[in-house]
């Protein structure tokens, strides 16, 4: 099983998958593949929210965690943190359920019109979320 | 060749199979392609649904182009039972569109604006209810541009031909 301590590496890597689907999803319904675009967004979703779970039990176990970097490297990472946060919010509890429905509905018109921006902000949640990782847990762990 | 323009689609207030309202407003602009069923139908239908499905791989892939089929039958074809025929056949939900509605606005609509005929079922004289099998290209105008017979694989070339024309027109 997997320890408490190697789950923000899980976390972080959940987050990636994510964006990697996203990504995949985007450019398959770009080449009008309707059929691989639901596919990989269908992964994306599931994976999130495979991330979400695992995120918010990892944090109500341990708390959050003291970020040790110094100078400009702290005002760089609460921006990136809060941006995330409250991006991420927004995205897991309206745009991407509305994104969904939409789709499941077949109001493909009124998809189209959220998920042009769900897209961007739902990728842009994941890449920060894996550099926020990457700040807090390696580039500036305490020594 | 120029494609003719034939006549014009009156206004019209329906209701598509995912549930929401569709006008004929909402269709200016686009170029689409009507056809006339209804879901109880025992052969012609499901025919012609095949050759428009096949049709469907043909036509190119643009937000300006739809397929719209109107049951001539809406006091059966409710939405959900509209949604469901789709599915069946493998219609792309994203182009094609299924309408049900008030059903002499429909018969208005079919018989003095596409000129075609549709008759009720009898059921004295055991008569299934008649409609058109053909397909009817209408410009980003509302206007009527041509007809086709959905079974005749030469027309229906021709359909996409057409289309394609009316696509590329500007005005």
């Amino acid at each position: 099983m997997i320890s408490v301590s190697e789950l923000p590496a899980v976390n972080a890597t959940l987050n990636a998958t994510s964006a990697v689907f996203l990504g995949l999803g985007y450019w398959w319904i770009r080449r009008k593949r309707v059929t691989a675009h639901r596919a990989c967004m269908m992964v994306a979703m599931v994976v999130s929210v495979l991330f979400l779970i695992s995120y918010l039990a990892y944090h109500a176990r341990t708390g959050s965690k003291h970020f040790a970097g110094q100078g400009l490297a702290r005002p760089v990472y609460f921006a990136i943190l809060f941006s995330h946060t409250v991006l991420a919010m927004v995205v897991a509890l309206y745009m991407a359920p509305v994104t969904l429905y939409r789709a499941l509905r077949e109001r493909f018109d009124q998809h189209r019109m959220i998920a042009r921006w769900t897209l961007p902000i739902w990728f842009y949640v994941s890449v920060t979320g894996v550099i926020i990782y990457f700040m807090l847990y390696h580039w500036y762990a305490p020594a | 060749m120029e494609v003719p323009v034939l006549g014009s689609v009156p206004e019209f207030s329906l209701t598509e199979a995912n549930g929401t309202i569709l006008r004929r407003a909402d269709l200016l602009g686009k170029v689409w392609i009507a056809s006339f069923l209804f879901t109880r139908c025992g052969e012609a239908c499901p025919m012609m649904m095949r050759h428009e499905v096949r049709l469907q791989a043909d036509l190119p892939l643009r937000d300006d182009l739809r397929l719209v089929s109107f049951s001539v039958d809406p006091d059966w074809d409710v939405p959900r039972v509209l949604m469901d025929y789709a599915h069946t056949f493998g219609a792309d939900r994203s182009r094609w569109l299924f309408l049900t509605g008030d059903k002499k606005q429909i018969h208005h609509l079919v018989i003095d604006g596409f000129r075609l005929a549709t008759q009720d079922a009898d059921p004295a004289k055991e008569m299934p209810i008649l409609h058109s099998t053909k397909l009817v290209l209408v410009d980003r105008h509302g206007a009527i541009r041509g007809y086709y017979d959905s079974s005749d694989e030469t027309e229906l070339r021709k359909l996409v031909r057409d289309a394609r024309q009316v696509l590329a027109e500007r005005s």
